[in-house]
């Protein structure tokens, strides 16, 4: 290719670079750096006044674990359907795979909203799930499901499986059917063969797709909001407020870098101990 | 009698992973059989419902059918301008010598990974500063929720256009050259025509989360720019009517005839693949 070609291509990156640093890299670095910004008499100074005012809010410090828990809780629970789906749709009988497939598009790409609002009715004080166990004994009053912790953490999962399952697939495809051939030649049952030949080969690849579901679900708006029932307070609802309630951009920008520097630090963590096992793995055997 | 005792083992737990399997199938598919069943309620919503009716889709209100539209539009011109932007870039990025590509490319990927709500309350202090400073009002325009829509979903535009750049080998350059065409010719005849897949798949996500997005769109819309999913929240927030289930149904039903489309024309496996 001739070099005035390339440099005459080079020229198209200039539009999306221009929109990227208009649009998105400038709004968002002045929208953080205005968390160290305090308005104090006539000009503003910088301080860490807004982080030091949210982290002695009590009402912050519960959203951060609430928060924290509802997206590792997601993440693992995601992992573990989402694996065992993908699974089934890898290596069952097509047909199988396909109705298993089918169910999670349609799932993947039904509103958010709309989701929630089976969950509402499912979960519901008179809804489906507590009639059935109370019709078969299990419970003799109906359970509070809704409006809580529970039916957001059942909310999310519910969003994420088909995102971790769809992300899996070639995960495990990508695994020589040979492999598993020759261990159930040499004797392994199926299940040993999953506990022993998929899974260990599989896992390193895996984790960082629930801990995309993870770093997801700290983040998330609507679900927590319509089955928490104002219970559920993640950090997500706690910026929509401060930003739209109390007009306060710098203690929204506060909670935000808070929020970044929670996901950042729980993927950091378990990349570490990914690899660090996976080190201690690779010496042990060789 | 070890081989035995292994054996209904192994049965036992393939056993419990099929029935694990059954009821996370279930779990995946019954809040969207309950949202349509409970629509065809008349007055209350009950499940499963005691007086069925198609009441509640004859009362669909005129904001509906108006976010609706207006969603499809700007989820439209959202994939466009997307691909407008990414299809130069996918080939500034891929076939010229570009320093720092590599940065460059990891940079433009950063809206994936960033929390939608951090990036609409730092558009929306934005756009208040421009409404401000050069009195050009953005905070409830199309505009503005155009180039909102655009910076969060033209990701999902750039990282199959390039992966599909970069899978293409270069003799089909070289083929073109050595019938005669120029760099240029070759790239609009035959370049892009290959890319095709990748921004039609990139284009479908782009629109998806264009048409999805609630966490962005909430700050910007203001009262007069409200979207499809936007006014669907709102109303899930303070009512539990039948006539809400309909209208999430049939936004629902819209989606999922795109997706059955895209099934037909490219395959839904290869659009998520790429993204």
């Amino acid at each position: 290719m001739s070099s005035s070609s390339s440099s005459l291509f080079r020229l198209g990156i200039v539009p999306l670079a221009f929109f990227f640093v208009v649009f998105f890299a400038y709004p968002v670095l002045h929208f953080l750096y205005g968390s160290l910004v305090v308005d104090a008499g006539g000009g503003s100074s910088l301080s860490l006044r807004n982080f030091t005012d949210a982290l002695h809010s009590d009402s912050v410090l519960r959203s951060l674990s609430t928060t924290l828990l509802l997206s590792i809780l997601t993440g693992v629970v995601s992992l573990v359907i989402g694996y065992l789906l993908a699974f089934q749709v890898v290596r069952r009988h097509p047909a199988i795979g396909k109705i298993i497939f089918v169910a999670a598009i349609a799932s993947l790409f039904t509103s958010t909203i709309a989701r929630a609002l089976g969950w509402r009715v499912l979960l519901g004080f008179e809804g489906p799930l507590n009639n059935a166990l109370i019709a078969i004994g299990l419970i003799s009053q109906p359970l509070q499901l809704i409006n809580n912790f529970t039916a957001v953490a059942i909310g999310m999962i519910h969003i994420q499986v088909p995102v971790v399952m769809v992300a899996l697939i070639p995960v495990i495809e990508a695994l020589p059917r040979d492999f598993e051939r020759a261990a159930i030649g040499l004797g392994a049952s199926r299940w040993q063969t999953f506990l022993k030949v998929h899974l260990p080969m599989t896992w390193v690849n895996a984790v960082p797709v629930g801990l995309i579901a993870v770093m997801a679900t700290a983040a998330y708006f609507t679900t927590p909001v319509l089955l928490g029932g104002g219970r559920v307070n993640v950090i997500a609802i706690q910026i929509q407020q401060a930003s739209q309630v109390l007009f306060d951009f710098g203690y929204a920008a506060a909670l935000s870098v808070m929020l970044v520097v929670m996901i950042s630090s729980v993927a950091i963590v378990i990349l570490l101990l990914t690899h660090w096992r996976r080190s201690v793995r690779a010496r042990g055997s060789s | 009698m070890k081989n035995l005792i292994s054996r209904s083992v192994d049965n036992a737990l393939c056993g419990a992973m099929h029935v694990l399997t059954v009821l996370a199938v279930a779990f995946l598919v019954m809040p969207l059989f309950v949202v349509v069943i409970v629509s065809f309620n008349s007055t209350t919503v009950i499940f499963p419902p005691r007086d069925w009716s198609l009441a509640s889709y004859a009362q669909i209100p005129q904001v509906a059918v108006d976010t609706f539209l207006r969603s499809l539009v700007l989820g439209l011109c959202c994939a466009t301008l997307s691909a407008l932007f990414c299809v130069p870039a996918a080939i500034a990025l891929v076939k010229s010598k570009l320093p720092g590509k590599a940065l460059i490319e990891a940079a433009l990927r950063s809206p994936l990974q960033f929390p939608a709500i951090i990036l609409g309350v730092a558009i929306l202090q934005y756009f208040y500063f421009w409404q401000g400073a050069l009195a050009l009002p953005l905070v409830g325009t199309f505009l503005g929720l155009l180039i909102a829509h655009t910076i969060y979903t033209f990701p999902f535009v750039l990282v199959p256009t390039v992966a599909r750049l970069s899978a293409l080998s270069d003799q089909y350059d070289e083929a073109a050259a050595g019938l005669g065409a120029g760099s240029l010719t070759t790239l609009v005849r035959v370049i892009i025509p290959l890319m095709r897949p990748g921004i039609v798949a990139g284009m479908f996500m782009s629109f998806i989360m264009s048409f999805e997005d609630v966490a962005v769109t909430m700050f910007l819309a203001g009262s007069k720019m409200t979207t499809f999913p936007v006014y669907l929240f709102g109303s899930a927030e303070v009512s539990n009517t039948p006539g809400l289930y309909a209208v999430a149904s049939l936004g629902s039903l819209a989606a999922l005839s795109l997706v059955l489309l895209v099934e037909r024309f490219i395959g839904i496996r290869t659009v998520l693949s790429k993204s």
